[in-house]
């Protein structure tokens, strides 16, 4: 995944793989109205964002058992939402990561 | 006693979390309007997967978690699968099936590579394996079984060929 230099992109990009994946492992087709019971798996939707208390240029997008934060910069990380251990992050195109 | 913590989104329509937390076990319920309460046991893995069992009833919804977390069960997570793999799954060789449906196993092994099918016929392949076969149509707020095809009268004819289940 190449970095990214706004949220937009970096939510795009994030989107795009996961179902870029999704279509080499499974035959279901992509559906997000069926999201919740066809089997298949899907990347965060728009409407699950949450804002972070004290850092404005972040928001935080919900799944079933991660936390994915995004910032303005275009940097990504996911967390464990059980544990918050950091499963994975990106740097920005600046350079920069979620926290700064 | 059990712990809760409440996620909901910032804008209205998206999905609202429920973690809840009972001694070491734990589940999650993702509520989305006209999708109902999914849930999970956790810990669970895969960055996107969905709910392992879907409720549109709040009540049941809760019903099933309580069960989960007093009784230390999991939830079941969907099963999707192909007929050869269901056929597999049961240690049923092709020539088997063939047998019960008094076809030839080339027939069956085309009918396996099929993306359609009529319905009576798959009714018949599911029978021969043992099993029987439920229609379901889902709607944004309702879920109902269709009945249709379960009406002898509206079976297809199939003169002289009656299938039967595999024998194990």
């Amino acid at each position: 995944m190449p970095p990214a230099s706004s949220f937009e992109e970096a939510f795009v990009t994030l989107s795009t793989t996961l179902n870029e994946v999704e279509d080499e492992m499974t035959s279901i087709p992509h559906n997000p109205a069926n999201w919740q019971s066809d089997g298949r798996m899907y990347p965060p939707q728009k409407d699950s964002i949450r804002a972070v208390p004290d850092y404005p240029h972040v928001v935080r997008l919900r799944t079933k058992g991660h936390n994915i934060f995004i910032a303005e910069n275009g940097s990504i990380e996911v967390r464990q939402v059980r544990s918050g251990a950091v499963l994975f992050s990106k740097p920005g195109l600046d350079g920069k990561g979620v926290w700064k | 006693m059990a712990e809760f913590e409440v996620d909901v989104p910032d804008k209205l329509g998206g999905s609202g979390w429920l973690d809840v937390q009972l001694e070491q076990k734990s589940v999650v319920v993702e509520w989305r309007a006209g999708k109902g309460f999914g849930i999970s046991s956790t810990p669970t893995e895969g960055l996107g997967e969905g709910p392992d069992e879907v409720y549109r009833d709040a009540a049941q919804a809760a019903k099933r978690v309580v069960e989960l977390l007093t009784k230390n069960l999991r939830t079941k997570p969907p099963l999707e699968i192909a007929l050869a793999k269901l056929r597999g799954k049961l240690h049923i060789s092709q020539e088997d099936l063939a047998d019960a449906l008094n076809l030839r196993q080339a027939s069956v092994s085309k009918m396996e590579r099929r993306s359609d099918m009529r319905v009576s016929t798959l009714g018949k392949v599911v029978r021969a394996l043992g099993g029987d076969l439920e229609i379901r149509a889902r709607f944004p707020d309702f879920e109902v079984k269709i009945t249709q095809f379960d009406k002898p009268g509206n079976r297809n004819q199939d003169r002289g060929r009656r299938s039967r289940p595999v024998a194990r």
